[in-house]
């Protein structure tokens, strides 16, 4: 446990970042999620397909990979965005869930029944209070579970972070593991991983089971 | 249907080419028949008997230990030295990749003979492994982008970001030696280089051995000031293996006394260093 | 036809295909003409030894995959079995074990098992580490899906085969895992997409696989970005493909709900 509590500082500023980086991406791939849902499902032809390749692009490609393009691409050598491996890495976490994030949202709103919208706009009601009232608060049911399922998932995505720099808990717990050649950073490590996944996996399974037996 | 199958056709064409790569281009530098003839218990006959001696190199470190991309080489000081062992013994040499992390294991596990992969003499690694004499006299120092003037010496590394691998005495050292400076630390150099180019950082500060390929293959980046620590090289041997010890410091002896040292300087340090060879660290034989 | 009856219509394979190739071709102009890709360096990639290269990294990627998929696919049926088998004592730990390595990062897993196998004096190669790294942890998931899919077997079906004398052996491998598997199937086709992005992580232990060997020819170029961007399209390509065929084997199933596991982002939303 030694070398654990001598670094104790250090390590728990890693997980501070780790803590921040999957708020702030999850923040971030909902609002990019919702948006480019809405082009997927009321864009047209053009929007739908635009979308569709943003989808298909981000979800079947390494986030590894993206992550070191956006460092390349955003330093000060290229765009010159940013050098702060924290924020390359939320842009990439962001852009990477959203992906999937997009294809939750979609189908939770394909999921209300499309007469439902009909009716409402027959009623005459506009289009977005169509949205607001009728369709987002059904949707919102069906999209809930898998958007606890995609936090678990970013969660232990942010460990990624590390290979372009970024100080977060995985490399801070490497970094102690290597200057004491002790492995018991790393474990602690993934205990403190496990303190945010374990929560998060249990809060899914009880809102999973919930809103399954309130439809 | 067809053109999916002629597709994987020559996907797996190309991946059999590339199997047959590496075992077909094995360096042919070793001169067989050359070899002494041991006593029968030796570590060094034992060696003979498999007929290859087994390297453990890096292969991403130009000038020391690379495997070159465009023709499958395992190129370098480190690299020409195994040749020059295996030679002396009348075997052919054989390369495995090793890293930090594993190249002690991999010794004490006989997955190699020996390692020539960079690698400090120090106090912490004596007592696991043994060391033949230092074959080369590193020393830490940094690199930075040729139209930096600032950077000049450690001492301006203060208030700048500076690259490097996390868990290498080199992160220590600068914490040390220049604790103001800000680190950001990578898997592997290349990338630490990497980012020095694209300006995440000012400078990446490691051994000048693994300087001096970082800056000749980046472009735009230099070595700057005098390497401010001592890093002893030496070539790694499982504990036990005295008489190997004794045979590989009598190759490096040959070597300083006829020359062969300073010509694989010259051949791969100097290119890179811009200096002229200077004395091997240890005694020449005879 | 409302917007909404056109986003469920099925837009054909080829057709989007080619749609996805026009917008990433028009993607990669647009950025180069905004300067944000650059436009050099590109010419690396008429050289058949730059791809030659990269196929040699390819290899250790489909061989690091391929041996973490068996191994994982075969350790997976006795985990799963083993946490449902009634009363067992390794009930509880196997749970513990397979819930623990699912809320673990791979990466973690990968450091763990590079790192603390040296120490334990057992010196593995990156891409030994990679392989077992993986397994420990496709297993784990694998194993989550082998047990929705035999608990997604009616009750009914065992009892009788029980009552007809089968023992719980022969009735697993007779009645309940040749139904599990055909449900099975579309989830472990998207694990192995999970699985194929994931051996990218092995590029940061030292293994030269797909990531790694581009790695070490941009920086022999200079030209990160377009070795990148070819490197994504590559993953894309393998990537895209099976996640239709996960699709396509979804369709053929009688409808019925999917198997989800909990915390992985390919399970929880897959292609429409």
């Amino acid at each position: 446990m030694d070398p654990i509590v001598a670094n104790l500082d250090f390590l728990i500023g890693g997980y501070a970042t780790t803590l921040k980086l999957s708020a702030g991406a999850m923040a971030l791939a909902l609002a990019i999620g919702v948006l480019v849902a809405s082009v997927r499902v009321w864009g047209g032809r053009i929007g739908s397909a635009a979308g569709g390749a943003y989808v298909e692009f981000f979800r079947n490609t390494p986030l590894l990979v993206q992550l070191f393009f956006y460092a390349v691409l955003f330093a000060p050598a290229n765009l010159g965005l940013s050098r702060d491996p924290v924020v390359v890495a939320l842009v990439g976490l962001s852009v990477y869930t959203g992906a999937y994030v997009t294809e939750v949202i979609r189908s939770g709103i394909l999921s209300v029944d499309q007469r439902q919208s009909e009716a409402a706009r027959s009623l005459g009601l506009s289009q977005v209070q169509t949205l607001r009232r009728v369709v987002l608060p059904q949707a919102f049911r069906t999209v809930i579970p898998p958007l606890g399922n995609l936090s678990i998932a970013l969660v232990k995505n942010t460990a990624v972070a590390s290979a372009i720099g970024a100080l977060e808990l995985l490399q801070a717990g490497s970094i102690v593991s290597s200057r004491t050649f002790r492995l018991e950073p790393l474990a602690g490590v993934v205990v403190a991983y496990l303190s945010i996944t374990i929560p998060l996996a249990i809060l899914t399974g009880h809102l999973e089971r919930r809103l399954r037996f309130a439809r | 249907m067809r053109r999916l199958i002629a597709g994987l056709g020559a996907l797996a064409l190309a991946l059999g080419a590339c199997t047959a790569g590496p075992g077909a281009s094995s360096p042919a530098a070793s001169g067989a028949g050359g070899g002494a003839s041991f006593a029968a218990e030796s570590t060094m006959a034992k060696i003979q008997q498999k007929g290859k001696l087994v390297c453990g190199v890096k292969f991403d470190v130009i000038a020391f230990g690379f495997k070159n991309p465009t023709n499958n080489e395992v190129e370098g000081f480190d690299a020409d030295l195994c040749r020059e062992i295996a030679q002396k013994m009348g075997v052919q040499p054989e390369f495995v990749e090793t890293v930090s992390k594993n190249r002690i294991p991999f010794l004490q596990e006989d997955k190699v003979d020996i390692v020539i992969s960079t690698m400090t003499i120090n106090e912490e690694r004596k007592k696991e492994i043994d060391f033949s004499h230092e074959y080369y006299h590193a020393g830490q120092s940094i690199l930075t982008k040729s139209d930096n003037t600032a950077i000049q010496s450690v001492d301006d590394l203060n208030g700048t970001t500076v690259c490097t691998v996390e868990g290498s005495t080199s992160e220590k050292n600068i914490s040390e030696q220049a604790p103001d400076a800000e680190l950001l630390l990578f898997p592997s150099y290349s990338e630490a280089a990497q980012a020095l180019v694209d300006g995440r950082c000012e400078s990446v500060s490691t051994d000048d051995s693994i300087l001096f390929g970082l800056a000749s293959q980046f472009e735009g980046t230099e070595l700057r000031g005098e390497p401010f620590t001592d890093e002893p090289l030496g070539i790694g041997i499982k504990k036990g293996k005295d008489d190997l010890v004794q045979f590989v410091n009598g190759v490096l002896e040959e070597m300083a006394g006829n020359g062969r040292w300073k010509a694989l300087y010259e051949k791969h340090i100097k290119p890179y260093s811009g200096k002229e060879a200077p004395e091997p660290p240890f005694k020449a034989a005879g | 036809m409302t917007a909404l009856a056109m986003a469920r219509r099925e837009t054909p394979g080829i057709l989007r295909v080619l749609i996805a190739g026009v917008v990433l071709v028009g993607l990669i102009v647009l950025l180069v003409g905004a300067g944000v890709l650059p436009a050099r360096g590109w010419g690396r990639f008429t050289d058949p030894a730059t791809w030659r290269f990269l196929a040699q990294g390819l290899a250790v990627t489909a061989l690091i995959g391929g041996v973490a998929l068996v191994a994982s696919l075969a350790l997976s049926v006795p985990l799963a079995l083993g946490r449902i088998g009634l009363g067992t004592p390794l009930r509880v730990p196997l749970a513990l074990w397979i819930e623990g390595v699912r809320a673990t990062p791979v990466l973690a897993i990968l450091f763990i098992v590079f790192f603390g196998f040296p120490r334990l004096g057992v010196g593995l190669t990156g891409i030994q580490a990679a392989m077992i790294g993986l397994t420990v942890y496709t297993s784990a998931v694998l194993a989550e899906i082998v047990r929705a899919g035999v608990l997604s077997i009616p009750k009914g079906e065992v009892e009788a085969a029980r009552s007809l004398g089968l023992s719980y052996a022969v009735t697993m491998r007779r009645v309940v895992l040749p139904q599990a598997v055909s449900r099975m199937a579309p989830a472990i086709v998207s694990q192995l997409i999970t699985l194929v992005k994931d051996t990218s992580l092995a590029s940061i232990i030292a293994v030269q696989e797909l990531v790694g060997s581009g790695r070490v020819l941009f920086n022999f170029y200079g030209n990160p970005i377009e070795t990148l961007f070819v490197i994504a399209c590559i993953y894309f390509v393998i990537c895209y493909s099976l996640s239709r065929l996960s699709r396509r084997l979804e369709a053929r199933r009688p409808a019925v709900e999917r198997l989800v596991v909990i915390g992985e982002e390919d399970q929880v939303a897959p292609a429409v």
